[in-house]
């Protein structure tokens, strides 16, 4: 019997190593790990669709897209579609969840998709969480993705994958991406103890409908309340002659959209990679992307947000020796009272020309265990305005030393790293 | 025994492989724990496959196995193997409160064959309280019997039976 035992644990710890969960596509496709080939050829030969995107407005502070959500909400005249990975009414919010519901009793189709995670929130959210059941009492479709129940104890491999999207669809026109959930933590100024984070909003009908198109598939896989294309009209998309090019990368469902994007940034990147992560805590394949762009000559940096959770200020730190093997410049950011809130902003830019924009942390979690959408806009401006943007956060970090991360690779952190490297 | 064994492992990891295999709810693997009349309870790995998805009379058909004790000790289940009908899916849910997204009530009759190997009799069972998300079937409280020569040798209750489906 033990033997038994001992095989059938064997082929269960293959199956979740070798099936879903690897990265090697990073380091091993072919067209991803191209050094020849643009960003813009591979995320073409990727099959990333295209998207033109118009008048794009950047928030870094919850109450200012708080405002924004609410006038977006007020005006639309047919749909609403939202995305968040943690949600929860607090005062901070609660005029956005109070027109969710006045807008759905007056007839106007919302959707919403939540994970069940919303409820374990272990930011300063839990202080000032109340639930969000009053949505579906309103008649807006709530989704919570993989409920987290006893229930689903057969699917325990598949607790571990997330819905951690953040994004709005409004009359198939305007979209929204970036890091802020609905919930405290992201709502509250960072002025007070809300968290630093970045929410991107701008027309664009081709983005809407690739989202769309998604999201119906999304949707029917997992509500009894099925939908389809033609329940959403998408109007035709202006020819605008200073539009930003873009691709729209939607990771749900284990596709690996994030690996080949992340692992087309590092062998694409020429000059220089600017990344704001959450949690960078990588495996190998990440470690050698960044490596062999570091050995290609480009600088590779990378702002180590100061986390309050101490477990997870722990696990990030405790990697930090793994990804200085890798030659990368790391700024940790210096624990003063102005950063004592979390940077939670997810943005990567390359050689002053593209930026990539949306939900993924740079860490294997977000590669592979949560579902997680993004876009990579071809556009030299927009780029400088984000390296600016990343230039101020930057202000004030020192370049790492190899006895600061040697003083963080306690043993006694290993825990914290290998919880949060899996569980985010 | 051992050949017993080996049923086992190649259940399980049938179970097991399921977690790669594409998404197409067709296909599902679970667990299960019951008690009978004759004071044994089991813990039983159940796999469905239920190639259609109609509202009404939607066909499956589950093999099931597992270990239990009581009478008898401690040792393997029978292999039991049904086929049946989710007999209605409706959208008015009495059971609504005990799932976290909208789902549909969904009762199924069974019946099929259990057997020890050496023999086999026939096996009923009706699942009354039984819901339904896309990915997962949810049952509680699923009587069963096993008839032998037109009689009824046992009878018993699955307290739940929770099937994740791919």
């Amino acid at each position: 019997m033990k033997k038994s035992v001992v095989l059938v644990l064997f082929f269960l710890i293959l199956t979740l190593l070798c099936g879903c969960y690897s990265t090697k596509a990073m380091v091993e496709d072919p067209i991803v790990t191209d050094t020849d080939a643009s960003i813009a050829d591979k995320m073409d030969a990727l099959g990333f669709p295209r998207a033109s995107i118009r008048n794009m407005e950047a928030y870094f502070d919850g109450p200012d897209w708080v405002d924004r959500v609410v006038e977006l909400v007020e005006n639309a005249h047919d749909y609403v579609i939202i995305a968040s990975f943690l949600v929860s009414e607090c005062e901070e919010n609660g005029q956005v969840y109070d027109l969710l519901c006045k807008r759905a009793e007056e007839g106007l189709e919302i959707y919403f998709i939540y994970d069940s995670a919303a409820a374990m929130d272990m930011t300063a959210s839990r202080f000032h969480m109340k639930p969000v059941n009053r949505l579906a009492a309103s008649g807006v479709h709530v989704l919570e993705y993989n409920p987290f129940s006893i229930n689903r104890l057969p699917k325990l491999a598949g607790m571990l994958l997330r819905e951690h999207r953040k994004f709005y669809i409004i009359d198939g026109r305007i979209v929204a991406i970036g890091g802020m959930n609905l919930n405290y933590i992201s709502n509250r100024s960072s002025l007070d103890d809300g968290q630093r984070d970045s929410m991107f909003c701008f027309e664009s009908e081709s983005t809407a409908k690739v989202l769309l198109q998604d999201f119906v598939d999304f949707w029917n896989t997992y509500s009894w309340e099925e939908v389809s294309m033609d329940d959403f009209y998408v109007p035709e998309e202006p020819q605008v002659e200073d539009a930003y090019q873009a691709w729209i990368i939607n990771q749900f469902d284990r596709n690996k959209n994030m690996v080949s994007t992340f692992g087309s940034i590092f062998y694409s990147a020429k000059e220089e990679v600017l990344i704001l992560p959450l949690l960078p805590m990588e495996n190998s394949d990440t470690r050698k992307a960044i490596s062999d762009a570091v050995q290609r000559g480009v600088d590779v940096q990378m702002i180590l947000p100061n986390d309050p959770r101490e477990s997870v200020y722990r696990g990030a730190h405790y990697s930090v020796s793994f990804l200085m093997e890798t030659g990368m410049s790391i700024y940790p950011e210096p624990n003063t009272e102005e950063r004592k809130n979390l940077l939670h902003e997810k943005t990567v830019i390359v050689d002053g020309e593209y930026v990539l924009l949306g939900s993924a942390n740079f860490n294997y979690r977000s590669l592979v265990l949560s579902n997680e959408v993004g876009i990579m806009i071809h556009n030299p401006e927009f780029a400088q305005f984000m390296t600016e943007h990343y230039m101020t956060i930057k202000d004030g970090c020192e370049l790492i030393t190899p006895e600061q991360a040697e003083q963080w690779h306690k043993i006694t952190w290993i825990l914290d790293f290998l919880v949060h490297f899996i569980l985010g | 025994m051992m050949k017993r064994l080996i049923v086992v492992v190649t259940v399980l990891l049938l179970c097991f492989s399921l977690y790669a295999a594409p998404k197409v709810f067709r296909f599902g693997a679970g667990i299960g724990v019951d008690g009978d009349s004759s004071a044994r309870t089991e813990i039983k790995l159940n796999l469905i496959a239920r190639p259609f998805s109609s509202d009404i009379m939607n066909p499956f058909v589950r093999a099931e196995y597992g270990v239990g004790m009581g009478k008898g000790g401690f040792g393997l289940s029978n292999l039991t193997a049904v086929a049946g009908v989710e007999l209605f899916r409706s959208m008015t849910n009495p059971l609504f409160f005990t799932m976290a997204n909208k789902g549909p009530w969904s009762p199924a009759l069974s019946a099929g064959i259990t057997t020890d190997f050496i023999k086999s009799d026939l096996y009923a069972e009706l699942s009354l309280f039984r819901v339904l998300d896309k990915d997962f079937i949810y049952e509680w409280f699923t009587v069963f019997a096993v008839i032998e020569n037109s009689s009824i040798q046992k009878w018993g209750v699955y307290l739940l039976r929770f099937t994740a489906m791919f």
